[in-house]
């Protein structure tokens, strides 16, 4: 099975929003959910969730702003900012209340809009979200900063070996990140401006976007936590966000880290779907 | 490189082709718009090293799924003679809102490309009619070879699409190769699942059943219908062609008031596939007007 294989019968598009060519995948019918990816992804993270939401809702994966094929407008690339830009994706394509999927980077935008336009969220659904920490608390794990390294180093040389190398560090077991995902990677990250946008997006300030106890009691989604067992997000971190997020639910997939959709997406395609059509 | 890879940057899309889903795999935004359509049974992940590559030449590109392939629509209240599909392609440029269009026709698709010129000469401008079929020339030996083709051509497909596994399918895709090495698993998985596709059993047994059966051969383009297409046509051959011969081409090229012929070396059928590079920069070339 290939990328290419699991996504036949989707559409990959460029379309326009709020004047930002951006790529997205779409697949299936019913319900929308839009996926975000993290830091200096794209929307294969998504390769392996879209085909099975896909059987039951309208699945829309978009790379974020300045991402993967989306245009790089601009030089901001605060949290806020790429909600903006969420926004406007959703009004081009008429989604209107869709439940936000993200992961990291991407989980962050995803609350970021759940709490400033709540109207806008149908349900929430957050893998290994950032924002949880300020970047100070977060770099204080040595394993944090060592992940941040790989990822910069990636970025300014994408060899496969450093590419592999970023990717490992999202994974419980290495052995899981195959040979074409790091080669999508490498392609998208090859012009150099998508160095810029990386520079730019670790750089942003997103003090005021921090997900702190209050702003996680003002999100009124019903929203799903979902940890990789060996995820960065610390226990006490997760537990009190668990417990702050109002109709929250948390989630700790075993055998996995940062990227619990790509490494079983088995139970986490099961757990996304019953929790995408829970009773609310 | 996997097919994802290769159609980094481009679209898939579905278009409503006159009532028919079309599956289309697209890239470029400026330019003349090129139609790529394949052979039977073919589908749009045959151009996957090409659609990217020569949008890059100021095309703008579009492979799509020929009637009754693919992802394309799969009716069964139709006959898949050429006129059908010659219909679909001119209903696919309304979709694009195209009035005309070059077309790069593969195979059966080149015998689309030559029967819409035919018809409506003023939708079609150049034409890549590569390995192609569709040409009757006047002399005994070549109808009677013409015949064979067509038999060969059902009688492979049939086996194929009929009970289909991994073994039958790649078997069939590495009739189209001069290497069997070009048939990747991810081709043959592509495949499959197009002739498993629930559903779609129907339209193509009917598919297979109709386009290389004899009531077709009706639309076989014949020497004095060759003389009468005034566009200009470069017909694109191979070495290891496993249907009909080069020299076939030759003569058709000739007997073309502007068509040109060549010949790319170390490829069997599907040439736009095993030979990318050779394909796309004579292509290229020829389409862009170099």
């Amino acid at each position: 099975m290939t990328i290419w294989t699991d996504l036949l019968g989707a559409q990959v598009r460029h379309v326009d929003a709020g004047g930002v060519r951006t790529r997205i995948l779409t697949m299936g019918d019913g319900p929308p959910v839009l996926a975000l990816h993290g830091r200096g992804g794209h929307l294969e993270t998504f390769a392996r969730t879209v085909p099975a939401l896909a059987t039951r809702h309208t699945v829309v994966a978009a790379d974020l702003l300045g991402h993967g094929l989306t245009e790089i407008v601009g030089d901001d690339f605060a949290v806020p900012h790429l909600a903006m830009h969420v926004l406007d994706l959703m009004d081009a394509l008429d989604l209107g209340t869709p439940a936000l999927l993200g992961q990291s980077l991407g989980g962050w935008v995803a609350a970021h809009l759940a709490i400033e336009a709540p109207a806008r969220v149908a349900r929430l659904a957050l893998i290994e979200p950032a924002g949880l920490q300020t970047e100070q608390e977060r770099f204080a794990d040595p394993a944090v900063r060592a992940a941040a390294d790989t990822g910069g180093r990636a970025y300014a040389e994408p060899t496969p070996a450093a590419v592999r190398a970023r990717f490992a560090g999202l994974v419980h077991d290495p052995a899981a990140i195959d040979d074409e995902i790091v080669a999508v990677r490498q392609l998208l990250y090859a012009p150099p401006e998508a160095r810029t946008v990386h520079l730019a997006v670790r750089a942003a300030d997103n003090t005021a976007a921090v997900l702190t106890p209050q702003r996680l009691a003002a999100i009124s989604a019903p929203t799903l936590l979902v940890h990789g067992e060996s995820g960065h997000l610390p226990a006490d971190v997760l537990e009190l966000a668990a417990r702050t997020i109002p109709r929250c639910r948390l989630l700790v997939v075993p055998g996995t880290k940062q990227w619990p959709q790509y490494e079983d997406p088995d139970v986490v395609n099961a757990e996304l779907i019953r929790f995408l059509e829970e009773p609310t | 490189m996997t097919f994802w890879t290769a159609a980094l940057g481009a679209e898939v899309r579905f278009h409503d082709a006159g009532g028919w889903r079309t599956r289309s795999l697209e890239a470029g935004t400026t330019g003349d718009h090129v139609v790529m359509i394949g052979g039977l049974t073919g589908h749009v992940e045959g151009f996957i090293h090409n659609v990217v590559p020569l949008a890059r030449r100021g095309l703008q590109v579009h492979a799509i799924d020929a009637l009754g392939h693919g992802l394309t629509d799969r009716p069964t209240d139709v006959t898949y003679h050429n006129p059908i599909f010659v219909e679909h392609l001119l209903r696919f440029l309304d979709a694009i809102g195209a009035d005309r269009a070059h077309v790069v026709g593969q195979s059966l698709g080149g015998w689309i490309a030559l029967g819409a010129a035919q018809s409506h000469p003023d939708r079609i401008g150049r034409i890549v009619h590569a390995t192609g079929a569709g040409i009757l020339l006047d002399d005994d030996a070549s109808k009677a070879d013409n015949a064979t083709v067509h038999q060969r051509v059902q009688d492979v497909t049939r086996k194929a699409t009929q009970a289909p596994t991994r073994e039958s399918v790649r078997t069939r895709l590495e009739w189209l190769m001069h290497r069997p090495e070009s048939v990747t698993d991810e081709l043959v998985d592509t495949r499959l699942r197009f002739y498993t596709l629930p559903g779609g059993e129907a339209g193509l047994a009917k598919l297979v059943a109709e386009q290389p059966g004899p009531e077709n051969r009706a639309y076989l383009l014949t020497e004095s219908d060759l003389a009468a297409i005034e566009h200009e046509v470069l017909v694109l051959w191979t070495d290891h062609n496993p249907t009909t011969p080069a020299s076939v081409g030759e003569r058709a090229a000739k007997i073309l008031p502007n068509g040109r012929f060549a010949l790319i070396e170390d490829a069997g059928h599907w040439v736009m596939f095993e030979q990318p590079d050779a394909f796309n920069q004579v292509v290229g070339d020829f389409l862009v007007g170099a």
